[in-house]
């Protein structure tokens, strides 16, 4: 009996060892999360993956943060878009499910758990890579988790806080960690990952669009700023000035030219998102997305605004409220280099590579024209014969609005700019339409304008803060800067950032953390002047450098007849996407939406 | 053993000597009516105790004296007494007219009806054939109470029924049974060709489908093949033809309507009375001048999109071959059904033969040949219900063709015309070849011991070729009155092609010992099962062909990509069950499973689970104090039954870990490629949540039931039960904080359904008339009870919550529409933008008002509450069978009682431009006006300008509960005397039609069966047939 019985309990045995084995099935047609990453080969291709997904886009192949800019007071989208209902706040509609905060959001989650994926995951391999390589792969993804939070944190606030992949429930009942909390936590990597680099020898800028140590130290400075850590900020900019690594590039429009950027003089670019040269996707849309209609297949849609145009100073430093140059007769004369370099005013020769295909008789895939809003005949330079020829057919023309075309002009609505389009980033060797000029997300020049703005705050202002502005200003042409007063230094370090940075991205990110949003960004948009034989008045600006232009807003384009209303204090942060809260209502979203 | 063989034989050699004038008897009962052997008679020796039951065969054994008599008994048979002269007795038993007697398929084995105690329902051949339809699924519909056989399409090679017992079991899991065929989870009901099929039993509550364990939790369906019967050779054959039509498609408006109501709508969203899009010039141009298809052109588009037949034909012819050692039974099968539009049509071959050996008595070798090819064709450029819904939506004003090759632009920037991808633009093939095969063995060692084994396999290989050809566009040219050529559609040609091989391979074996001692009948099954599912396909393609009549790889020029991939699925499971009946009138039945399966992960043990159920039964009619009490009752039995189940099927092979995937970058934000120094680098991510913890749903199901047998004539069967489901298999939209990965599955939480069935039946004959009329109720009711983490599960316009029915609509409450500014002004502001005066942008007169549910005096998304939901409740039917003489009438209604549906794009919403500029509808006339306030529609406004007015919301919500006369079928059979001489020995003639009458309250044109979303929908059919049946 006994016997018995133990036979028949190996024959069960057996058979389910057998059945186990029969039942062991692995994927076979792909990596496995719980394998992959286990080796160095392996662990540089999921980081690539962590890249990609650092590469923001909205709508398209338009990069998100110069979207974002035109949601702000220095930019504008045609009408009726996300970004123009962002823009107008109360006047909006502003709700919580506008594409653009939830695009916003999505996209630098994505980054996050990609990131975070890649860092957990590469303890599948730790042992199969040494130590100085697997920590600089590691802190390349940290440095990226960083700016996602970064970003996060700016246009949200407190947020979910993830440092590892999140379980099901983890999502599904995840609160918001405040903002405080989360950049304690992030310093931390952050100076972790400034170490592996170290360790690793990282060049001064790896391959364009890669992070190193002096961008994780920009980030670092960043996450300061939000918080008004100016110490650390000070300190993080500090390192990267004294490094020595890094100058400005002399030439200021070579940063927004392929052929520049690719050079890079000076180190000048930290970080940016690059295009491929090698397959025809993806492209960059911000240079075609800001063509105007009088040019041949132009898509323009985001525009630069007078509240931006009028942060220029003239060329001996001061603003325009306070210049004796200025001519509101002829505002394009006697600027800032770097408003020319920006933004064509009408009166500019703008060059834009605008058709594949050359258009006869112009004979050449580039076209010349002159800016003109003012008139429905425009010039335009024929190129075999050297000369301007006048051109009937103007779709920017103020006056075309009787024609039906929808310009915007004064009260009754429409869809165009103010009188002003981008030139920054329009590099005539690119075709428009598949630009491969890459949208810089972090530059040295930005490294100094923080470093000096954190001394200010924490009024330390000595030579170093000055050498900081003025190397900036010098670049530009512009004189240094003598003052040192921390009110009046103050003005001038936020001046300088606007016009500085004007369209790259920044703006949202310096509002919300100068608790000026809603001030700047509230009022009538104005733009130009509606009839150039009726100059428009000067503004008035306020401490903050915003702009009143009361007194000048009968003789002004108006853009869709816009009030913007962001006075009120929910527009100090967007909305938690209303998905986020359909799928957690344990989630709070912020207060007064 | 060998020496418990030889010690019986021993015994029996002491017995034969004791008792020298018994002999021994043996013989064979089978049912009259089918000639099936019939199981569990009682075989007693009449005056005394002794006797025996008759096996799964139907062969008994008994030792009785010569000139003695046999009692035969059952439940469900007529008793019948023979007097014994020989050792070998074959009786044939007349079953009574409740049908107890019969012997139904149940889960590994078979039962006699009378002893069953769980719920379920078994349809034979005859119940099948009374619908002539062209998938077996369709022929489920309403004819067992509990189960919901919903057709969505009537697509030739895809108008199969969905079929889902009992309510839903799963949010995200598949809600399908397991289909079972001759012992084969083949998967898909509809590649058993109809024509062969014996019988289908529908397995319902717990205790019959938990012996299928993990997979059984949305029941079972378990179809048997026909085999031979008798020992004689017949040749039938079967043949009909049918002419199919739509059973509804909505009416379109014509040119004229369309310019005019365009007009409308331009004014409304102007403001400007003066504002149009077509001068009134070219409208009274329309008004005088008859279409032309230059100027003046007025396209009916459905006419010129349904230019195919419609035809169907189905031949069958099959073979009985019974003989004593070996039988066969062969049957093939020919369908061809042509759909409505071109390119649009489905055959199918089916050819069986399932043969039969009988090595020596105790030994029997059983098999099944099945090979099935099918030829499914259809519209290459887009889907038939595409073409169909862009017939109903294009604009009559749309150039259609011209002539041959000559088509017209459709009125679309895109030249996009339905007519050309229907007939001019390629096609694609789909040829599925299926084999299916089943070697087995049947073992009797001893008396009761039954052992049975088999081995299956079926190998699917469905190619596709799927071939895209430019069409030419065309523009009339007024100053020539010509045609000018503008252009081809789509621009491209490609040919893709793949090849998919799915195998399936089962070994089973077990074991059955019955044995009846006295009163005590017990009966015990224990086996064990293995299957292994493997799928492998590759595919390529390439683009840029210049012959358009040369569809072969090698000729493409342009663009070439290829691809493969592969999978596996084990499972394997233990199953017992025991069944003990005492005095034919207490039964109980105990099932189990342990079940294994390869979806789950084996490192964290998710991959074993324990199924079982029990169940009892109790005859009361036989008690004594009943069979005094009353005589209108001649049956009664009470079911109860309790028992778990699991769910694993996800469709995905691996669900519990996810994968590192490449993705080029015009897959949206979703790229893993990075451009370090303007090239690319190729990169790889994670693109789905990985939920290694993942495992099977599981159910438990409580059910009572009732069967009665009322005077004579009367069948009633009854049932109550509550199934609940537990760890629901959930795709979970998680929050975009995840990080945007494709959703995982989880284990959800728990969900209940609640329902009744209630089925009659009444039979009797009037001297030559004959009358049988079933009728059927049923209702399940379903509720969310919770699920993981509380948080609601957003789907596609549906919101799954605790306390909610599954998928319930989720959407704003509709008051009405403004009546007027002072209405507007005066209401709660709608999505942020107030009344205005002057700005196109808002609500107006004519717009829906949303009501303000929580009282905050704006509408926004706080708004929304649950609007009930999509799953039919209190399905009916009512089946009536007449026989008069030679003739049979069989007239068949099915309804739903309340279902809810929400309607939107091109069927709901005028001039709809999601995915073309569409016109507009008959049913859209009735809009809003200030002297038609209350319109089924909002005021009219163009293409995206229609506001917030065709959100979901409770005003799209209609009822879809309908009543159907799904068939009606008409026969004549030939008088035998006729026939004779022609050596014939059956003829029957009939005439039927399907769908014929349906009263409903969706809107005209709409099939109120079909849970279209945005009238994109291929029509179910209404079908007429004529049909003969022979048999020689």
């Amino acid at each position: 009996m006994k016997k018995s019985i133990f036979i028949l309990l190996s024959i069960t045995a057996l058979g389910l060892s057998a059945c186990q084995k029969f039942l062991d099935r692995k994927p076979l047609d792909a990596s496995s999360a719980s394998t992959f990453l286990s080796n160095q080969a392996e662990m540089e291709q999921g980081l690539i993956g962590v890249y990609a997904s650092a590469m923001w886009v909205f709508p398209n192949n338009t990069s998100l943060l110069f979207a974002i800019e035109s949601s702000t007071d220095h930019a504008m989208k045609r009408g009726g878009n996300a970004e123009d209902l962002v823009a107008m706040g109360d006047g909006g509609p502003f709700l919580v499910n506008n594409s653009l905060s939830i695009t916003a959001w999505n996209q630098a989650y994505k980054l996050v758990q990609r990131a975070n994926q890649q860092i957990t995951g590469m303890e599948n391999g730790k042992a199969n890579v040494n130590a100085t390589t697997f920590n600089r792969i590691k802190a390349e993804a940290q440095v990226l988790r960083a700016w996602g939070y970064l970003h996060l944190m700016t246009w949200f606030g407190d947020v979910p806080f993830y440092k590892a992949p999140p379980s099901v429930n983890e999502v599904l009942s995840a609160k918001r960690t405040p903002v405080a909390t989360i950049i304690a936590d992030l310093y931390k990597d952050v100076d972790e990952a400034v170490a592996a680099f170290d360790a690793a020898g990282t060049a001064p800028v790896q391959a364009l669009g890669r992070v190193n140590k002096a961008v994780a130290l920009g980030i670092k400075a960043k996450l300061a700023l939000l918080i008004k850590d100016y110490r650390t900020a000070a300190t993080a900019t500090k390192t990267v000035i004294d490094g020595g690594l890094y100058t400005l590039n002399p030439n200021y429009p070579n940063l927004f030219s392929l052929a520049g950027q690719t050079t890079n003089a000076g180190r000048e670019i930290l970080f940016c998102q690059t295009y491929p040269t090698d397959v025809n996707e993806p492209q960059n849309w911000g240079p075609i997305l800001g063509v105007p209609r009088q040019v041949t297949n132009s898509q323009s849609s985001h525009f630069p605004s007078q509240a931006l145009v009028d942060q220029f100073e003239d060329r001996s430093g001061n603003r325009i409220d306070a210049s004796l140059t200025y001519d509101p007769a002829n505002p394009r004369l006697n600027r800032d280099r770097r408003l020319a370099w920006s933004i064509y005013l009408p009166g500019d020769t703008m060059v834009h590579f605008a058709s594949k295909t050359p258009a006869l008789p112009y004979n050449n895939l580039r076209e010349r024209t002159i800016f003109n809003i003012y008139s429905n005949v425009r010039r335009k330079f024929i190129w075999n014969t050297g000369v301007y020829d006048n051109v009937t057919g103007n779709n920017d023309w103020v006056g075309a609005q009787a024609a039906g075309i929808q310009w915007q002009v004064s009260a009754t609505g429409n869809i165009g700019g103010v009188g002003y389009v981008w030139n920054k980033y329009n590099d005539s060797t690119q075709y428009t339409f598949e630009s491969k000029v890459g949208y810089i997300l972090l530059r040295y020049a930005d490294i100094l304008l923080m470093y000096a703005e954190a001394k200010i705050e924490l009024n330390e202002i000595d030579a170093t803060v000055l050498t900081a502005i003025n190397a900036v200003r010098t670049r530009a042409g512009q004189p240094a800067v003598l003052i040192n007063t921390q009110a009046a230094l103050r003005t001038q370090v936020r001046r300088e950032r606007a016009v500085e940075f004007a369209g790259e991205g920044l703006r949202l990110f310096d509002l919300r953390r100068w608790d000026i949003y809603g001030k700047a960004n509230s009022g009538p948009i104005v733009g130009i002047s509606l009839d150039p034989a009726v100059p428009a008045a000067r503004p008035v600006f306020d401490a903050d450098n915003v702009p009143d232009y009361s007194a000048s807003i009968n003789q002004r384009i108006r853009f869709r007849n816009q009030v913007r209303n962001n006075a009120n204090a929910k527009y100090k942060l967007w909305p938690i996407p209303q998905p986020e809260i359909d799928n957690n209502p344990g989630l709070i979203q912020n207060a007064g939406w | 053993m060998k020496k418990v063989s030889l010690l019986c034989c021993a015994l029996l050699l002491l017995l034969q000597c004791v008792v020298a004038q018994q002999i021994r008897v043996s013989g064979r009962v089978t049912n009259s009516v089918t000639g099936n052997p019939v199981e569990g008679i009682s075989v007693l020796l009449k005056g005394k105790k002794t006797g025996t039951t008759t096996n799964t065969n139907g062969e008994f054994n008994v030792s009785a004296e010569k000139g003695a008599t046999l009692v035969f008994k059952s439940i469900g048979f007529a008793t019948k007494e023979i007097t014994i002269n020989n050792n070998v007795v074959d009786i044939e038993l007349v079953p009574a007219a409740d049908g107890l007697g019969e012997v139904v398929v149940v889960g590994y084995g078979t039962q006699k009806k009378a002893s069953l105690t769980g719920a379920l329902v078994t349809l034979n051949n005859s119940a099948l054939n009374k619908r002539q339809v062209s998938s077996t699924s369709q022929a489920l519909q309403g004819l067992a109470p509990g189960v919901t056989v919903q057709q969505q399409s009537g697509r030739p090679g895809a108008d199969g029924a969905s079929i889902v017992i009992r309510g839903q079991g799963s949010i995200s899991g598949s809600n399908a049974p397991l289909i079972i065929v001759d012992g084969l989870a083949v998967g898909s009901l509809d590649l058993i060709d109809p024509n062969a099929i014996e019988s289908i039993t529908l397995l319902k509550d717990a205790a019959s489908t938990s012996i299928y364990g993990n997979r059984a939790s949305n029941g079972v369906v378990l179809v048997k093949t026909k085999r031979a019967t008798g020992e004689q050779m017949k040749l039938s054959y079967n043949g009909f033809i049918t002419k199919q039509e739509a059973t509804g498609i909505p009416k379109r408006v014509s040119a004229i309507d369309h310019m005019e109501l365009s007009n409308v709508a331009e004014r409304n969203r102007t403001g400007n009375p003066a504002a149009f899009v077509f001068p009134q010039t070219l409208i009274d141009k329309y008004k005088t001048t008859a279409p032309n298809n230059l100027d003046v052109i007025d396209t009916d588009w459905l006419n010129e999109v349904l230019t195919n037949t419609g035809i169907m034909q189905n031949h069958n012819l099959q073979l009985n071959a019974g003989g004593e050692k070996m039988s066969m039974f062969g049957s093939f099968t020919y369908l061809t059904q042509q759909g409505l539009i071109p390119n649009s049509s489905f055959d199918k071959y089916d050819l069986r033969v399932n043969p039969e050996f009988k090595i020596s008595k105790k030994l029997t070798l059983t098999g099944v040949l099945a090979y099935t090819n099918s030829i499914t064709t259809n519209p290459s450029t887009g889907s038939a219900e595409f073409i169909i819904r862009q017939a109903i939506g294009l604009p009559a004003i749309g150039g259609g063709k011209y002539g041959p090759g000559m088509y017209g632009t459709a009125a679309q920037s895109n030249n996009r015309n339905p007519i050309a991808m229907a007939e001019a633009t390629g096609n694609s093939v789909v040829r599925g070849s299926t084999l299916l095969t089943r070697f087995g063995f049947n073992f009797h060692p001893i008396s009761g011991l039954e052992v049975e084994g088999y081995w299956g396999r079926q190998s699917s290989n469905p190619y596709s070729k799927t071939w895209v050809k430019n069409a030419e566009i065309y523009q009339p040219n007024l100053a020539t009155s010509s045609y000018s050529l503008i252009g081809t559609w789509p621009g491209t040609s490609s040919l893709s092609e793949a090849w998919t091989n799915n195998l399936y391979t089962t070994y089973l074996g077990q074991a059955t010992y019955s044995k009846r001692i006295g009163a005590h009948s017990v009966k015990v099954l224990a086996g064990g099962q293995s299957e292994l599912f493997t799928n492998y396909f590759f595919g390529a393609s390439r683009q840029g062909f210049v012959n358009p009549n040369q569809p072969y790889l090698n000729l493409g020029s342009g663009v070439r990509d290829n691809n493969a991939g592969a999978s596996e699925l084990a499972l394997a499971g233990f199953f017992a069950r025991v069944n003990y009946s005492y005095d034919d009138k207490y039964y109980l039945e105990l099932n189990g499973r342990r079940d294994g399966t390869s979806r789950f992960s084996q490192a964290r043990n998710k991959q074993w689970g324990n199924f079982g159920a029990v169940s009892a039964g109790w005859i009361f009619s036989k008690e004594n104090f009943f069979e005094n009490a009353g005589k209108l009752i001649d049956y009664g039995k009470l079911r109860a039954s309790i028992g778990g189940n699991g769910n694993q099927n996800i469709g995905n092979n691996y669900a519990y870990d996810a994968f590192y995937a490449q993705s080029a970058y015009n897959n949206p934000n979703n790229g893993t490629n990075a451009y370090f120094g303007n090239s690319t680098n190729l990169g790889l991510a994670l693109l789905q949540f990985a939920n290694p913890d993942l495992s099977w749903e599981t159910s438990r199901q409580w059910n009572i039931g009732l069967d009665l047998t009322v005077a004579k004539r009367f069948t009633i069967t009854a049932d109550y039960y509550v199934k609940t489901l537990k760890n629901m298999l959930l795709q979970r939209t998680l929050p975009q904080s995840a990080g945007g990965l494709s959703n995982p599955f989880v284990n959800a939480g728990n969900m209940e359904n609640k329902g009744w069935e209630v089925s009659v039946n009444y039979r009797n004959q009037f001297g030559k008339l004959g009358v049988d009329v079933t009728a059927m109720l049923s209702d399940v009711k379903n509720k969310v009870l919770n699920l993981v983490e509380g948080t609601p599960f957003i789907g596609d316009g549906i919101r799954t919550m605790p306390g909610q029915a599954l998928g319930s609509y989720f959407g704003y409450v509709s008051a009405g529409y403004f009546s007027d500014s002072t209405d507007v002004k005066n209401s709660p502001i709608q999505f942020g933008v107030p009344w205005s005066p002057t700005t196109a942008n808002g609500p107006k007169p004519g717009d829906v008002k949303y009501a303000d549910i929580n009282g905050d005096k704006k509408i926004d998304v706080n708004d929304r509450t649950f609007l009930g939901n999509a799953f039919p409740r209190y399905e009916y039917s009512i089946n009536l069978n007449l026989t008069y003489g030679n003739w049979d009438l069989n007239i068949f209604g099915q309804g739903v009682g309340k279902r809810n549906n929400f309607l939107s794009g091109t069927g709901a919403v005028p001039f709809n431009s999601a995915d073309f500029a569409a016109s507009l509808l008959d049913i859209h006339k009735d809009y809003w006006r200030p002297d038609n306030q209350n319109a089924l529609f909002p005021r009219l406004l163009p293409s995206g300008s229609g506001g917030n007015n065709f959100l979901l919301a409770s005003q799209w919500i209609r009822s879809a509960a309908y009543f159907r006369i799904k068939n009606v079928n008409l026969g004549y059979t030939l008088p035998k005397n006729w026939l004779n001489k022609a050596g014939i020995s059956n003829l029957r003639v009939y005439f039927s039609c399907s769908n014929l009458l349906t009263i409903s309250k969706a809107w005209k044109g709409f099939d109120p069966e079909i849970n279209s979303a945005n009238a994109e929908f291929y029509p179910l059919m209404r079908t007429f047939t004529g049909g003969v049946n022979v048999t020689f």
